[in-house]
């Protein structure tokens, strides 16, 4: 770990963002052929350096090749096809739906790339955190600078030894560095941010995008909490799922499982079977095992520790780290109590706590008392019980019956909501991200036959020609919002066509028989 | 200097304590409520447009028909349209997804955010807090309007209205001026919706930022004109932009404010310009008022300090804030003019050489948050389109785009970011919730996750997400890739006349049979 990297020189940073910003003027990436280029690039990188990726990983953060590749590869090739074969879709003009008075118009809505956007990912899943909006931006037609996490002294100066390989240094480029480098980068006016980190830096990030009103895709994390049903609870299947959504990366992951609200009776039934899982998985313990990874450095090592420490929980197993080896054992504590030392933070570690609560209701107050969090995980085999906390709750996202999926799978979007951030992405969400839906009409000369009341001077006759041409001459429901009556007749009126038809032709077909 | 009673600042605490109550119960989850909520407010404007009218006719001397063209009907046509659409709206998606999702119940919830923060300004005070307010409804938030403080009759009107007719736990009125602002932007709010100058834009984004709120900003900027110097109708300009830069006296954020024109052209222009403001202005003192005397002397310093010729108007009456409408030709980029959004009648003219060098004015100055070009030529319009950003680009008019029913309005860069009405708005207010479900035998394939890893677990790992890319290194679609869509055509030939040739094996005269089918049933 002592080899460090290069960081990119303050002086270069401003020379990057013009560089950038004069590409994208000379409007090459208008061209969805030069953007599809760019995205084949992405994916070819990722596939011809699969072992050296894997190798780095394993170095920086211990992490095993199965966990990189079903979390951090595969995701980022999938998104990579996915994006190449709708973007011609998503890049044509949408004609939107309007009323017959500007039919004539030729209304367009233009997706049109927002500009130079800056990505800052975090050191956690280094690939999928800074490749995934790469390739939206990409697609969108926008140039990108990425900030790579300072944390990984492997991966980050791979990757951007690939980037430099591989892609067009017009279109993307890479920054390196740690707070003053990011700071130098915030002080540009860019013309969309997308952040991936802790709540803290996202106010700083948001802070300081707000000087040049720049809109911004914060993706922060918080506490995601898992309510167990202990109705005909399965607990060897759920004690399977929350344990590996909670030891995958060590805990080091933004959707990852905090900590279990679930009825006091039920706490022993849930411990048990999260001890056998435990025995299952990592026979010989974490600290021994190559299918468990390790803290990103001390400070933080000594962080997770602290709240184990300081907890008044039983611990079920787990319990000694070693910080100076980045090493925090996977560790479940019961009994926790509301206020505990673990329960005030994101956890950010391996360390799951089980909080006993009294009823359901208690578990949904709770939840909405503290910070919306990114997941929410439900254990249930009850509809009803999935419609109530859906319901009564706000999250990111809300999963039933497993922790964690939603992330890498297609066609959802990824985001946060209140305290866990605002902005989604993957797939068409990404693209979305960075485009900017830029309205058009084009109105023909001839239509001023029929508007000439827009103009002053303003008479008696122009207003009522105003109301009668813009707004509905009558409104499709009356004052406590209920439909019409003549609106629901409307709405009949092709069932009406219908029967009238077969009558007709039922008369016809008699007529002829006869 | 209040002339009508603010919001307490003990009162805004409590407001917004009552709105997130409100929310919190789960009241505005129920769509058939949202719809009652959006049907009051659309009878609130049309039981009330006369009113309304008076209000604004004693507040800026606006002229009713103006009001009813720029306003209420349009609020009107909005409220019909989502009322009708909100239900199809509201409902869970089903993306699609790939191969090994399928089976895991992906849905996609809309969601409302919570209670959020309507901020609209004095300039079009129905138009720009209504047309927000229908996407939070319809999205199922509750909401705070802050109504501007510089409109004595209108605002306290407005206040009245949205109390007699809107549900108090779902909508409130807060008055006030800087101090009741601050106050509120102190709270922690799920989504802010500011219309304002960019100045307060950044206050209200920072005030946003310390709670991690997001935040739709809908700003203003100098919306640029570009004349195609062939374009053969130039009374036709003429007329749409005497409208659109004086309609309201020019406090519009999309009003057009300067133009670039070829230099021979110029004159012409100004010709056409003439003539209608003769026949649209006869009388100058039956236009709108500007808001206050600091704008009129604004404005008026725009013109005191122009090195451009005034060859319209030019009238300035600081004591009764009138502007009278004003063309300024011959303006280099550096003039007086050319500095801020003006925001009253005062149209610019910049004499260009090239279209070139017009792009190259547009890109140098912050994104507008429209652009109007006149032109019949297609490329013409398409250069301007790509070679320049915009919250919208307009062909041959002005201003409408704010009104015209399915269109989004927004700005980019310096105009602000986000967008509003119709689906557009619905979006601004909803968070998409991803939800899935993983069904419990599903762990007999999810296995290979589980630890411990070992090289086979990690070969299967490796199988199951597998991607075949579809594209060459140059992203190119593949050559087998591109037979594929036929695949299935060449499949569905090759087998269907198989079988048509073994049917005719076997029945020998079907053919015939069918042929004489055919006949018969013509002459039927």
């Amino acid at each position: 770990m002592a080899k460090t990297m290069e960081y990119t020189p303050l002086d270069e940073i401003a020379k990057i963002h013009d560089t950038l910003l004069a590409s994208f003027i000379s409007g090459k990436m208008q061209s969805i052929a030069v953007r599809k280029k760019q995205i084949a690039k992405v994916a070819y990188m990722i596939k011809e350096n699969t072992n050296a990726i894997h190798d780095a990983l394993f170095k920086d953060l211990h992490r095993s090749p199965a966990e990189t590749t079903i979390c951090d590869l595969s995701p980022v090739l999938h998104e990579a096809v996915h994006t190449y074969n709708h973007i011609d879709k998503w890049t044509k003009d949408i004609k939107p739906s309007t009323t017959a008075a500007y039919h004539a118009m030729n209304l367009r809505v233009k997706p049109s790339p927002k500009g130079v956007v800056l990505i800052i990912a975090p050191f956690n899943f280094p690939l999928i955190l800074s490749l995934t909006p790469l390739i939206s931006a990409i697609a969108a037609g926008c140039t990108v600078v990425l900030k790579f996490s300072e944390m990984l002294p492997s991966v980050s100066p791979l990757l951007q030894g690939l980037i430099e390989k591989y892609l067009d240094p017009q279109v993307v480029r890479v920054v390196q560095g740690a707070i003053p480098e990011t700071s130098a980068l915030l002080n540009l006016e860019w013309n969309h941010i997308f952040f991936t980190g802790s709540p803290r830096v996202g106010q700083i990030v948001a802070t300081a995008a707000a000087k040049f009103t720049t809109p911004v895709t914060l993706e922060l994390g918080g506490k995601c909490p898992i309510i167990v049903d202990p109705h005909r609870a399965d607990y060897k299947l759920i004690a399977r799922r929350i344990l590996w959504g909670r030891a995958t990366n060590s805990g080091q992951v933004c959707v990852s499982p905090d900590y279990v609200l679930i009825p006091r009776a039920h706490q022993k039934d849930l411990a048990d079977a999260l001890r056998q899982s435990y025995e299952e998985f990592w026979p010989s313990g974490t600290h021994e095992s190559a299918s468990f990874g390790r803290i990103v450095n001390p400070a933080s090592a000594k962080r997770v520790s602290g709240y184990i420490n300081e907890s008044k929980g039983n611990i079920l197993f787990g319990g000694v780290s070693e910080p100076d080896q980045c090493f925090v054992p996977l560790t479940v504590l019961t009994d926790v109590a509301k206020t505990d030392s673990t329960m005030q933070e994101e956890i950010f570690g391996p360390v799951l706590s089980i909080v006993p609560v009294d009823s359901l209701d208690e578990a949904i107050d709770f939840v909405n008392e503290r910070p919306q969090p990114l997941a929410l995980y439900v254990f249930t085999r009850d509809a009803r019980y999935k419609e109530k906390v859906a319901r009564n709750t706000r999250s990111g996202a809300i999963v039933f019956n497993d922790t964690m999926m939603h992330g890498t799978a297609p066609g959802l979007p990824f985001g946060g909501s209140g305290s866990s951030g605002y902005g989604q992405y993957h797939g068409k969400w990404g693209f979305d991200t960075f485009t900017h839906y830029r309205a058009s009409l084009d109105n023909p000369s001839w239509t001023d036959r029929f508007v000439q009341f827009r103009y002053p001077p303003y008479t008696e006759w122009k207003v009522v020609a105003a109301k009668a041409v813009l707004s509905p001459v009558v409104l499709p429901f009356d004052k406590d919002g209920k439909k019409t009556y003549l609106k629901r007749l409307q709405q009949c009126v092709p069932v009406l066509i219908l029967i009238a038809a077969v009558l007709y032709s039922r008369q016809k077909y008699q007529a002829r028989l006869s | 200097m209040s002339s009508f009673p603010y919001t307490t600042l003990g009162d805004i605490d409590t407001i917004h304590s009552t709105l997130k109550a409100s929310f919190l119960s789960g009241k505005m989850r129920n769509v058939s409520y949202r719809k009652e909520q959006l049907a009051k407010l659309a009878y609130l404007v049309k039981d009330n447009t006369k009113a309304i009218c008076d209000a604004l006719y004693a507040d800026v001397n606006r002229n009713p028909t103006e009001v009813i063209l720029s306003e209420t009907s349009i609020i009107l046509a909005e409220v019909a349209n989502v009322y009708s659409n909100v239900s199809s709206w509201a409902k869970d998606i089903n993306p699609p997804t790939g191969l090994n999702f399928r089976l895991m119940k992906l849905r996609i919830k809309p969601t409302p955010k919570g209670v959020v923060l309507i901020i609209a300004p004095f300039n079009f005070p129905l138009l720009l807090t209504f047309m927000p307010l229908i996407g939070a409804l319809a999205a199922g938030c509750t909401v705070v309007l802050k109504i501007s403080e510089a409109l004595p009759n209108t605002s306290p009107l407005i206040q009245n209205l949205v109390e007699k007719y809107l549900d108090p736990h779902v909508v409130r009125v807060v008055q006030g001026g800087i101090m009741e602002t601050s106050k509120l932007l102190q709270l922690r709010w799920d989504h802010i919706l500011f219309t304002g100058s960019a100045r307060v834009g950044h206050i209200v984004s920072a005030a946003a930022a310390k709670h991690n709120t997001p935040i739709t900003l809908e700003l203003g900027g100098k919306c640029p004109v570009i004349i195609d110097h062939n374009y053969p109708d130039f009374p036709l300009i003429a007329r749409r932009l005497s409208w659109g830069r004086n309609l309201n006296s020019g406090q519009a954020c999309t009003a057009p404010d300067f133009v670039l024109i070829s230099r021979s052209r110029q004159d012409q222009l100004i010709k056409e310009l003439k003539k209608a403001y003769e026949k649209f202005f006869p009388v100058e003192n039956n236009l709108p008022r500007l808001i206050s005397t600091d704008a009129t002397k604004r404005i008026k310093g725009y013109l005191d300090g122009t090195e451009g010729e005034i060859v319209i108007g030019g009238k300035t009456d600081v004591e009764h804030r009138f502007i009278s409408p004003t063309v300024v030709m011959d303006v280099n980029g550096t003039d007086t003019t050319m500095q801020e959004e003006i925001f009253g009648p005062v149209l610019s003219i910049i004499p260009v050489d090239s279209l070139d060098e017009a792009i190259d004015i547009i890109n140098s100055r912050p994104q507008p948050l429209a652009i109007y070009v006149f032109s019949e030529n297609e490329q013409f319009k398409e250069k301007v389109t790509r070679s320049t950003r915009s919250g919208s680009i307009v062909y041959n008019d002005v201003v409408l785009q704010a009104g015209v029913l399915g269109l989004p309005l927004g700005g980019a860069g310096e105009s602000g970011h986000g967008q509003y009405k119709g689906k557009y708005g619905f979006d601004t207010f909803t968070h998409f919730r991803s939800s899935m479900e993983t069904p419990r035998w599903m762990d007999r394939i999810v296995a290979v996750r589980y630890p411990p890893f070992t090289s086979s677990k990690h070969s299967a790992a490796v199988r199951l997400t597998a991607v075949s890319l579809p594209f060459d290194r140059q992203g190119r679609l593949l050559y087998s890739r591109r037979v594929q869509p036929w695949l299935g055509f060449f499949t569905f030939i090759v087998i269907g006349s198989m079988l048509v040739s073994i049917y005719l094996n076997s029945h020998p005269n079907a053919w015939l049979q069918a042929k004489e089918r055919f006949l018969q049933w013509r002459e039927m």
